[in-house]
């Protein structure tokens, strides 16, 4: 018969030494918008469920002093999208955050929720790619910073730690004139878990040459990914129509998608380029 | 006319129990020692049980039963809610539960225990041992020879074949200018009413009677269907209707009472049965997929020389509303445009899919999808106008609609397309040439350019007639009870099921208008009990209100006889000379002769020889009057992602007299919704194992109100003779006409076809690169 027990430990020390956490058969909670629907249809069966919620080192969202901004892992997708220096800062993430499930959802949902669950359709994780964000892991004993890129393993699949808490997510400061954008494909508005996503980040010259670009595709691949490829083709161009079908057919070729009851692999793929190409001309003007 | 309650937007009598959270629905209810059911069901689409062990999930603790094949009474029964009649054609296929799984999903088991969670481990003690059986998906694949058979002696799995011949096609085709022949085939959608299907609670008594407190639409027939499956008489099942939360035709007919119902006569107790939202959608019946073949002759002017359809209809695993459904198909299709030959055969065929049932429009919304296409497609080969070619050949006023037999009484189809034109801006479509696409042959360039290249609008529109009830198809008894309080306030004793759908504030406008009452003087039963109020065949074909509607107002007015009589001897005049006006009895000759309502009720009640003034009458209604509308789309269509986006929807319905106008226009909204995700998003996709890819509301994808376009309720009304101060209907005709306005509309913006539902974005990508 299964049990579940549940804690809700006050400081980080306390929920790290738990022991649904030392033995593993434990599961942190934060939101629950993925874990109890997993719970739900039995694709795990976690003895324990610590709530991460009141724990002070995983709340707010502040600046670190060298111009980027830490937010902790308990934040909500609601506290994201109405973060003022995520708006005025990283504003693909907070459009993310707006873009995320519904009103109900983006309430309890957390960013340490929608990293650590590892979808390849997380939708707060493609502007993190392009953002270059530092996760904060935490356990008893030591603590490590990881680039987002690198703690992303696959299909809920990441390099977290048995006995490893997410903590924080660093988004470091951004050069001048950085522009962001994440577009989100989908059949509906709202309510919708991606069939395509695309978040860019773009830096050009005086001259409209382009001097950095990251580019990272949602729901094509086992993860969460950066089209290298395509960044690279970017690099020293302009954005004219040229360079924009190359690259977006550089981006479709970067991606692996799957065919399932959402869309086709073909269609996703199709999608990419469309959505590169129109995520890189909405950003075409902002230097 | 003026009248004092009818024709007014009250507010629904029902709205602060809904807003505040207190209606009582089924899962709300608690009895003391309540059980809670759960119901084990096959993982595979076909197979056959060899063994079922339950000494496992017995022996647990708090487990009081487990049920299986072998416990169920050895009745076949059909589950669709249907009065017996000519039209009923109900093959009698299945067991409460399963001996032989027929399709993932299908109940094989089920537990009662003191709590969910232990009902749930007890199902997962159940040990059973299946042997796979080879099934088939698609009614087209299982009418093959080589195809499984579902059940034994149904050859090629079809269940019914219906045939209507109406002159000799044959001849109409010859005489024909041209013919054009299409396939139009749909997709299997679910209702998903806020309350998911499937929610009761049974208690067997120790009087030996079946009490049920069910989310019905049809508290009488449902009765009468748990009765035939528990084996046991009528009259010894009492059925209660709590508030019911979205029907849409998916409570019409028994859900899972009938397994509620042996658990509690197993235990003895109360037995509370929920479906969850998942099993909702494969415990349930949805909407039939049907592959329409249409051939059409029409001469050159645009009247037909003959229509032809034929309809393979997805049934499930099991019949139950099938093979009596064909028959309205058939009649939806005959009926919507004159022609003197006509030829129409639906047949019914058996897949390893849940079954499929009665949804709002039942048939109407696949048959008009597939007609309205193709009549778009006739009016643009002849260039003719899409509205002209409809004014021109749809059945009128004084005419014989073919799906009665009876007399047209009224139609405000010509005022629907008038005014739903000028709402969506038709000549401006027309202006734009996108008449002319076909001769200019230029493609895209003649659709209208607004906006960035790669956006085309596009206005299309579709027609449809409906029916106000279910004669002649269906005995359609009703009947209301109505008794007068001292207080001279009535109460309605109705046993249909208002669904939310407002049928009780609008009932309870005719009664009040009948009487000469203000509103809040009529309390209409909200819970119907089938062992007071007196029978009726529930809240389906769009009836409440014209057949429904029509037994209030005749009890209504043998209320009001009783009152002016009354009143008249205590006043000493003739009952002839009073009136009820605002509750108050007035004397037409001398005005200081005057009482009130409740005076008179009062004295009726302790006067010498007290009586309750009340009246009951159980009838059929007087016709069917049919109802029409027409429905205008603008939508534009992302050329390179295919998302089509809705703009506006004007939606032109005639209804009769609007006895609540603000609850018909609520009924045209929700419907077109429902008509939207139907034309663009909903689907329920099965994999290859039969298995439902989709029983969720993040992956099923019915339309946000995020994502809706402007509504234009318009509200034609075209009284009826027979109806209720003139009504007709409205219930289920809003979604009828969407999807094909929204396919005509596409077709105007980029000149492509679709013709197999729902319109996803990859089919419109394919069909352009085809194109190009
Ligand atoms: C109706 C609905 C719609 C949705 N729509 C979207 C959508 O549009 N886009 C999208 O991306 N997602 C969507 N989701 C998924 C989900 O809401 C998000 O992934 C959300 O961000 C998860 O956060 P949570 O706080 O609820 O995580 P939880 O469910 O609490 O946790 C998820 C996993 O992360 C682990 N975890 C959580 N926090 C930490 C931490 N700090 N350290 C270590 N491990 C941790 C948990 O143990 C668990 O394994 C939707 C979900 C639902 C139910």
């Amino acid at each position: 018969m299964f049990q579940l027990a549940y804690y809700e430990p006050q400081t980080l020390k306390e929920a790290l030494q738990m022991d649904g956490v030392k033995k593993g058969t434990g599961k942190f909670l934060a939101g629950g918008t993925d874990l109890l629907v997993q719970i739900k249809r039995r694709k795990i069966e976690p003895q324990e469920l610590i709530n991460l919620k009141a724990i002070p080192e995983l709340k707010g969202v502040q600046e670190t002093g060298d111009g980027g901004i830490r937010i902790g892992a308990a934040v909500t997708v609601k506290g994201i999208m109405e973060s003022s220096l995520i708006l005025a800062g990283y504003p693909a993430m907070a459009q993310a955050a707006k873009e995320l499930g519904t009103p109900q959802v983006r309430n309890r949902a957390t960013i340490g929720g929608n990293i650590v669950n590892a979808s390849p359709a997380a939708d707060l994780v493609g502007p993190l790619l392009v953002y270059d964000a530092i996760l904060l892991l935490t356990s008893e004993s030591v603590q490590r910073r990881v680039k987002i890129e690198d703690f992303l393993l696959g299909p809920s699949q990441t390099a977290l730690g048995k006995e490893e808490v997410l903590e924080a997510i660093e988004l470091p400061a951004l050069p001048a004139g950085t522009g962001a954008v994440y577009l989100k494909h989908g059949l509906r508005k709202t309510h919708e878990i991606a069939l395509v996503g695309v978040s860019i980040a773009l830096r050009s010259d005086g001259q409209g040459v382009i001097e950095d670009c990251r580019i990272a595709l949602t729901a094509v691949a086992p993860k969460v990914i950066r089209a290298r490829e395509a960044e690279d083709a970017l690099k020293g161009c302009h954005l004219d129509d040229e360079t924009l079908s190359r690259v977006a057919h550089i981006a479709e070729a970067n991606c692996l998608p799957i065919s399932d009851v959402r869309a086709s692999a073909d269609y996703r793929r199709q999608m990419v380029g469309v959505l590169t190409k129109r995520g890189l001309l909405s950003l075409g003007g902002s230097n | 006319m003026n009248y004092q309650t009818v024709g007014h937007g009250l507010v629904k009598i029902d709205v602060m129990e809904k807003v505040t959270g207190t209606a009582p629905y089924v899962d709300d209810l608690v009895m003391p020692g309540m059980l809670i059911g759960k119901v084990l069901r096959s993982p595979y689409p076909h197979a056959a049980i060899k063994r079922i062990k339950i000494e496992k999930a017995q022996a647990l603790n708090g487990v009081k039963a487990v049920i299986t094949n072998q416990d169920t009474p050895r009745v076949k029964w059909n589950s669709a809610g249907f009065p017996p009649s000519q039209g009923a054609i109900l093959v009698e296929d299945q067991y409460i539960l399963t001996d032989r799984a027929r399709f993932v999903g299908d109940g094989v088991a089920a537990v009662a225990a003191v709590d969910e969670k232990t009902a749930q481990l007890a199902l997962d003690l159940i040990e059973i041992e299946y042997e796979k059986l080879p099934h088939v998906l698609g009614q087209d694949k299982a009418m093959e020879p080589e195809a499984p058979i579902i059940h034994e002696g149904v050859e090629k799995n079809i269940v019914g074949h219906l045939p209507i011949v109406i002159g000799d096609v044959e001849q109409g085709f010859k005489e024909a200018d041209f013919i054009f022949i299409d396939k139009y085939t749909c997709q299997r959608v679910n209702q998903v009413s806020i309350e998911p299907c499937g929610a009761v609670v049974a208690l067997y008594d120790a009087n030996g009677r079946l009490n049920l407190w069910t989310s019905t639409q049809m508290p009488h027939l449902v009765r009468r269907i748990v009765a035939r499956a528990m084996d046991m008489p009528v009259g010894k099942v009492r059925l209660i209707k709590p508030h019911v939360g979205g029907g849409f035709g998916s409570r019409l007919g028994a859900v899972n009472e009938p397994i509620a119902a042996m658990l509690s006569k197993a235990t003895g107790k109360p037995v509370k049965l929920i479906y969850s939202r998942e099993e909702s959608f494969v415990g349930s019946e949805s909407r039939h997929p049907i592959i329409m073949e249409l051939k059409t002759g029409v001469k050159k002017d645009g009247t037909f020389t003959a229509r032809q359809m034929t309809a393979y209809i997805d049934a499930g695993a099991y019949a139950t509303h099938t093979p009596s459904f064909a028959g309205p198909v058939g009649g939806w299709f005959l009926a919507m445009y004159k022609s003197p030959n006509v030829k129409y055969d639906g047949y019914s065929i058996y897949t390893n899919t849940p079954p499929c049932g009665a949804f709002r429009g039942y048939g109407n919304p696949q048959v008009v999808w597939a007609v309205e296409s193709q009549v778009d497609e006739i009016a643009e080969r002849l260039g003719l106008d899409p509205r002209e070619i409809r004014l021109r050949n749809h059945p009128c006023k004084g005419e014989v609609w073919a799906w009665s037999g009876w007399e047209i009484e009224s139609c405000g189809l010509e005022e629907a397309i008038e005014r739903g034109s000028q709402s969506i801006g038709w000549e401006n479509r027309i202006r734009q040439g996108s008449n002319t696409k076909e001769n200019s042959n230029q493609g895209q360039e003649t659709v209208h350019k607004v906006g960035p290249e790669t956006k085309k609008k596009g206005i299309g529109m579709a027609y449809m007639m409906h029916v106000s009830g279910a004669r002649p198809m269906l005995h359609e008894t009703g009947s209301a009870f109505i008794k007068m309080n001292e207080d001279g306030s009535v109460n309605v004793v109705y046993s249909s099921s208002d669904c939310g759908q407002g049928s009780s504030t609008a009932l309870s406008q005719i009664a009040a208008e009948e009487l000469g009452l203000p509103i809040n003087m009529v309390h209409i039963t909200q819970f119907a009990d089938t062992d007071t109020a007196p029978f009726d065949i529930g809240s389906h074909a769009s009836r409440q209100i014209y057949s429904g509607g029509n037994a209030v107002k005749v009890a209504a007015g043998i209320v009001k006889k009783q009152v002016l009589e009354h009143a008249a001897t205590m006043l000493e005049v003739s009952a002839s000379d009073l009136a009820i006006e605002n509750g108050q009895i007035i004397c037409l000759q001398d005005e200081t002769k005057t009482k009130s309502v409740a005076e008179v009720a009062y004295n009726a009640l302790y006067g010498t020889n007290g009586f309750e003034i009340s009246g009951v009458a159980s009838l059929e209604p007087p016709g069917n009057p049919p109802v029409y509308a027409a429905q205008f789309v603008e939508v534009e269509v992302d050329t390179e992602t295919g998302i089509v986006k809705v703009i506006k929807v004007a939606a032109a319905h005639d209804v009769g007299t609007a006895i609540n106008p603000v609850c018909v226009e609520g009924q045209i909204e929700g419907a077109v919704q429902q008509g939207l995700g139907y034309a663009l998003t909903e689907e329920m996709v099965f994999d290859e194992m039969g298995r439902l890819q989709n029983p969720n509301l993040t992956d099923y994808k019915i339309l946000t109100v995020k994502d809706m376009p402007e509504i234009d309720s318009i509200v034609v009304q075209a009284a009826s003779q027979t109806g209720p101060f003139g009504a007709k209907s409205v219930g289920e005709s809003g979604l009828v006409p969407t999807a094909a306005a929204v396919g005509n509309a596409i077709y105007d913006a980029l000149g492509i076809r679709i013709k197999d539902l729902p319109i996803t974005p990859e089919k419109v990508l394919g069909l352009l690169k085809a194109k190009s």
